[in-house]
This record gives C-alpha cells, structure tokens and sequence, in this order.
C-alpha cells in the first residue's frame, strides 16, 4: 500500500509539474509575443511621427522662408557650402518663380544636397507646384515614392505671382 | 478530492482570463502621433488665412461673394476642415463660410485670427480648423 501511494503521488506531482510547466510556457510565450508586437508597432508610430514631424517642418522652411543667404538662387550651383538653408519664399506662402526654377533646373545634382539642407537626410522626398484644382503641374523637383514606401503626404498653399497654388510634398523611406 | 480540483481549476481559469484581459487591453491601444498633427493643422490654417488675405479673397467675401474663399478651403487636405468668420470691427457678423462636408467641430480645433483693412474699415477674419471625424 505504502509503495502504491508513492507511485501515485509521484505521478500526480510529475503531471502537475508537467501541466503547469506547459500552461506557464504558453502564458510567457503568448506575453513574448504581445511584447513584440507592441513594440513594432510603438516603433512604427514613432518612426511616422518623426517623419511627419521632419516633413512639416521641411515644408514649413521651404513656402515660409527665403533661405540662408536669401539669394542663393544667385549662385551658379545650389551644391555650394555657402548656403546654409534652402526656402522658396519672398514672403510667407508667396513663392519666388527664380528659386523654383533654379532648384528645378538642377533636380539631379542638388537632390541630396537640399534634402539636406532642409533635414531630410533621413529620408526621400519630393514636392509638386499644381494649381488649386490639382489638374496642372507647374513645377517638380526631387523623388516621388508612388505610394509604395512608407510615406508622409500633404499639401501646402502658396501663392505664385498673384495665384493660389498647392505646395503638394511627399517625404518617404 | 474532485471538489477541491474543480477550485483550483476555476481559481487558475479566473487568474488567466484576468491575463487575457490585460493583454487584449494592450494589444488594442493605437499608438497615435498626435503633436506633429496640430502642428500641420496649425501651419494650414495660417497658410490659408495668408493667402486669402494676400490674394485679396477676404474682401471679396467682405463684399458678399464667398466662391473664392471656399476655393482656398476645398483645396486643403481631405482631412482637414475649415470654417472662416468675418466680422466688422464692432462686432458684427458679416459672413461665416464654411468647407463642404464640414459641420460641428472635431479633434484638434487651431484658429488663427487676422486683422483685415478694405475699403477704409476694419475688419477681423477668423479661421478655424479642425480634423475630420472620419
């Protein structure tokens, strides 16, 4: 008798251990995973936020500011140590055609250099020129991601020798 | 015996539903970026107050014709929307124009408000915008 309660309480103990092994296993798994996944996704809130805020603050400098020195659409090439900070504006929202053009004309040699410029390293960007309704394109410049990549999209108003126009700029990764 | 199991078996059931709970409660937080949001609808709202003021849209609207001002508002973000009041210096309201589609406020009202000289009065226009409920 004596020898068959110890096997029978070995064999609960051992199935006891064994179970709430198993279900401790599944809790700690289920809890790993969670802790993953919340932390992607708390990554991917934070790299969008950081993005959206580099993006607003790109297009803030580039419709609200003339640049650093202000006519550095002067000089021969936009690629120049001397410029300090690339804007496209005479006055706030009023865009200036010549810094337009200028940084139209040298879209691939100057692309890094303003992306730089106006704290995009991390990132590809572009921005159209369109009127309000969106139908035309009066000017394009850098690199657009075609809504495949992650990407931060809006639309700035300005204003072009006395017409509203829309500043429409995307910054991706 | 079999009662006491039962007990412990509801008492470990009772334990990880409470797990589960919590972790359903953590699985469905959204991590919203919400401050660089304010500040786009920020800039928007001072982007159009300045082009409607500089284009002279705000006293066609003085004047009773409303269509250029809403051009201006149509022309923001889906997202976003826009209601502009003008009133004379005393108080009075002359107009208040609101974006298409847009009724009672929603998250994150910003106003901006701008000092207007047409026709030798004054005037103040106030622009507020908000995001859409959708």
């Amino acid at each position: 008798m004596d020898d068959l309660n110890k096997t029978s309480k070995a064999q609960v103990w051992t199935i006891d251990f064994l179970a709430g092994a198993t279900a401790m296993s599944v809790i700690l798994l289920f809890f790993i995973l969670l802790w993953n996944n919340s932390a992607n996704r708390w990554n991917n809130a934070n790299e969008y936020r950081m993005m959206l805020t580099d993006a607003v603050f790109a297009s803030e400098a580039l419709i609200a500011t003339p640049g650093e020195p202000e006519n550095w659409e002067m000089f021969g090439q936009i690629n120049n140590s001397n410029i300090s900070a690339i804007g496209l504006a005479d006055g706030r929202n009023e865009l200036n055609v010549l810094k337009i053009e200028k940084l139209v004309s040298q879209n691939s040699s100057s692309y890094s250099f303003v992306r730089q410029r106006l704290g995009l390293q991390k990132y590809e960007f572009g921005f159209r020129v369109t009127d309000l309704k969106k139908n035309v394109t009066y000017y394009q410049y850098g690199q657009f991601a075609g809504g495949l990549n992650k990407s931060v999209i809006f639309d700035r108003i300005g204003i072009i020798n006395g017409s509203a126009v829309i500043l429409h700029m995307e910054v991706w990764k | 015996m079999a009662p006491r199991g039962f007990i412990i078996t509801f008492d470990a059931l009772l334990a990880v539903s409470l797990l589960f709970v919590a972790a359903l409660i953590m699985y469905t937080q959204t991590f919203q970026p919400v401050a660089p949001r304010g500040v786009y609808l920020k800039q928007v709202t001072l982007d159009v107050m300045t082009v409607m003021e500089k284009t002279g849209r705000i006293g066609i609207a003085i004047d009773g014709n409303s269509s250029a001002v809403r051009e201006i508002m149509e022309a923001t973000g889906e997202s976003v929307c826009m209601q502009l009041t003008l009133k004379s210096s005393n108080g009075t309201s002359i107009a208040t124009i609101s974006k298409t589609g847009c009724s009672d406020y929603g998250k994150e009202l910003q106003v901006a408000i701008q000092p207007v000289f047409y026709n030798g009065n004054s005037y103040i226009a106030k622009a507020e915008s908000w995001y859409n409920k959708q």
